[in-house]
C-alpha cells in the first residue's frame, strides 16, 4: 500500500456556540494506529465523523498528501479513502454477503470481481458459514466483524473505529482485536476510540486524549493520566 | 328493513354478476386514485427526505404549511379548483373541468400533504447511521438517499397506503370538479352519493362493499407492514 497522510489544520467544532474542540493540527498516516481517548461527551465520535467527512466542522484546512483541498473536494476524497465504523455498526436489512458487497457496488467495482472479493472478505472475517443470514439478526460481535469485513473489502487507507470493543464478549473482543492487527499489518492507518485501554494500548503507536476542547498527546501509550500538552504536530514520526 | 335486505342481496348479485356499469365506476375510481398516488408520491417522498435530512431556510414554514393542508376539507380543495378551472377562471383555457385529469389534480392536492407528513415523520425517526454508513462506504448522496428509503420502506409504504385510502374514498372534490358524469368521471364515492339520493340502495351498497373490502385490505396490509417493520 502506498504511503498516505491526511492533515487537518485549525479544526474546530461547536454546538450551539459551545466549543467542543479546537485542534491546531492533526495528521493521520497509513500504517499507524492511534488510540483516541477521552471522557463521554468529549467529542471523540464527532471528531471521527468529521475526519470521515460525515459531519461539517466550523473551521478546517485539509491537506491530502500535503496537497490542500477544499472541504467539498476533501469530502469526496475521504469517502473513498477513509471509512468510519460506528460503535454499534448498522447492518443493512439484507444478507451478510450483500452487506459486504454494498460498498463495492456503490463504488462501481467490476461485477466479475465482486464475488471473488466478497469471498475473500468472508474468509478473512470468518463469516462464510453465516453469509446467507440476515445481518440484522447477528450478535454484536458478529455485526462488528461484518462491519470490519465490509470496510476491509474496500481497501481503505484509514479506518476510524468508534468503540469497536464495546458490547462484545471476551472471545468476540479477541477476534476483533486480531482483525484490527491484520488491518494494521496491511498498512491501513487506524484511529480507535476505547474506554477499555488495556485491550487497545498494545495496538496503538501513539495515544491522543481529547480533554477540555484540546487534543493532547500522551507521552506514554499505556498511561492514561499522566499526559503532557501535545506539540503542534501531533503525530510521531 | 325488507327493502334494505333485498337491496343488499341485489348488491351482491350486481358485484358477482359483473354488472358493467358498476365495474366501470370501480375501474374509474381506482384508475384516477392510483394515477394521483403515482404522481404525488415521488414529489412528496423527495420533499419529505429533503425536509428531514437537510437544513434550509423556510423548512419549518414548509412543514407548518403541509401540516395545515392535512386538515383542509376535500370540498374546499374542490371549490378552489372549480374556481381556477371554470371557464372564466384563470386556468379555464386548459378545459380541464369535469375531466379525469381535474380529478387527478384534486386528489394529488389531497393526498400529497398526508404522504409528505407521514414520510417526513418516518425519515425523521429513521436511524441516521443508515445515511452515515452508506456515505462512508462510498455511496453518493443519491445512492445513500435510496438506501435510506429502502431501509425504511415499510414506513413509506404505510404513508402511500394512507394516502390512497384518503383519495379513494373522498367525495367532495371529485363531485365538484369531476361532475359525476357516468362512464367518464363517476367514481365510487360520487356514485354512492348519487344512488342514495335517488333511493336506489343496491348499487350504493355494492359500491360500499367494495370500499369496505378495500379498507379492510389496506388496514390489514398496514398492520402487516408495521409488524414487519418492527420485527427488523
Amino acid at each position: 500500500m502506498t504511503a498516505f497522510n491526511i492533515t487537518f489544520k485549525y479544526l474546530s467544532k461547536s454546538f450551539n456556540q459551545n466549543l467542543l474542540f479546537n485542534i491546531p493540527e492533526l495528521t493521520i498516516e497509513s500504517g499507524k494506529c492511534c488510540l483516541l481517548s477521552g471522557i463521554n461527551g468529549s467529542g471523540k465520535s464527532t471528531l471521527l465523523k468529521i475526519l470521515a467527512g460525515l459531519e461539517t466542522p466550523n473551521s478546517v484546512e485539509i491537506y491530502f498528501n500535503n496537497k490542500k483541498l477544499e472541504w467539498k473536494a476533501a469530502c469526496k476524497q475521504t469517502h473513498k479513502e477513509i471509512i468510519y465504523l460506528h460503535q454499534t455498526p448498522l447492518m443493512f436489512d439484507t444478507t451478510v454477503e450483500n452487506n459486504i458487497k454494498y460498498g463495492m457496488r456503490k463504488q462501481g467495482f467490476p461485477k466479475n470481481k465482486l464475488q471473488e472479493l466478497t469471498n475473500t472478505a468472508l474468509q478473512w472475517a470468518d463469516l462464510t458459514h453465516i453469509k446467507n443470514n440476515n445481518a440484522r439478526m447477528l450478535s454484536g460481535g458478529e455485526k462488528q466483524r461484518v462491519a470490519l469485513a465490509r470496510a476491509y473489502v474496500l481497501s481503505p487507507k484509514i479506518l476510524l473505529l468508534d468503540e469497536a470493543f464495546s458490547n462484545v464478549d471476551t472471545q468476540g473482543r479477541d477476534r476483533i482485536f486480531d482483525q484490527i492487527c491484520k488491518l494494521k499489518e496491511d498498512g491501513i492507518g487506524i484511529i480507535l476510540t476505547s474506554h477499555e485501554l488495556s485491550h487497545t494500548t498494545s495496538l496503538a503507536d501513539y495515544h491522543l486524549q481529547l480533554e477540555k476542547t484540546q487534543l493532547k498527546e500522551l507521552t506514554d501509550v499505556n498511561n492514561t493520566n499522566d499526559y503532557e500538552p501535545a506539540s503542534l504536530k501531533l503525530v510521531n514520526a | 328493513m325488507d327493502s334494505i335486505s333485498s337491496a343488499s342481496i341485489h348488491a351482491v348479485y350486481l358485484l358477482f354478476a359483473g354488472d358493467p356499469e358498476l365495474w366501470n365506476i370501480i375501474g374509474i375510481s381506482f384508475s384516477v386514485s392510483l394515477r394521483a398516488i403515482l404522481f404525488a408520491s415521488p414529489v412528496a417522498i423527495l420533499l419529505a427526505f429533503t425536509m428531514a435530512y437537510r437544513r434550509f431556510f423556510g423548512r419549518r414554514v414548509l412543514i407548518y404549511i403541509f401540516n395545515t393542508l392535512l386538515s383542509v376539507p376535500a370540498v374546499v380543495i374542490g371549490l378552489t379548483l372549480y374556481i381556477l378551472l371554470s371557464r372564466n377562471g384563470p386556468l379555464g383555457d386548459l378545459k380541464l373541468l369535469f375531466t379525469q385529469d381535474a380529478m387527478i389534480i384534486g386528489q394529488i392536492i389531497l393526498c400529497m400533504p398526508l404522504i409528505l407528513i407521514m414520510s417526513h415523520t418516518t425519515f425523521q425517526s429513521s436511524d441516521r447511521r443508515i445515511w452515515e454508513t452508506a456515505r462512508t462506504l462510498g455511496a453518493s448522496r443519491t445512492q445513500a438517499m435510496f438506501t435510506v428509503m429502502y431501509e425504511i420502506r415499510f414506513g413509506l409504504l404505510a404513508a402511500l397506503i394512507a394516502g390512497f385510502g384518503r383519495v379513494i374514498a373522498e367525495v367532495g372534490c371529485s363531485m365538484m370538479i369531476g361532475g359525476n358524469i357516468l362512464h367518464h368521471t363517476r367514481n365510487i364515492p360520487t356514485a354512492i352519493a348519487l344512488e342514495t339520493s335517488k333511493g336506489d340502495f343496491s348499487q350504493g351498497i355494492a359500491l360500499g362493499i367494495v370500499l369496505l373490502v378495500m379498507a379492510m385490505f389496506l388496514n390489514l396490509s398496514l398492520s402487516l407492514l408495521q409488524g414487519r417493520g418492527e420485527m427488523i
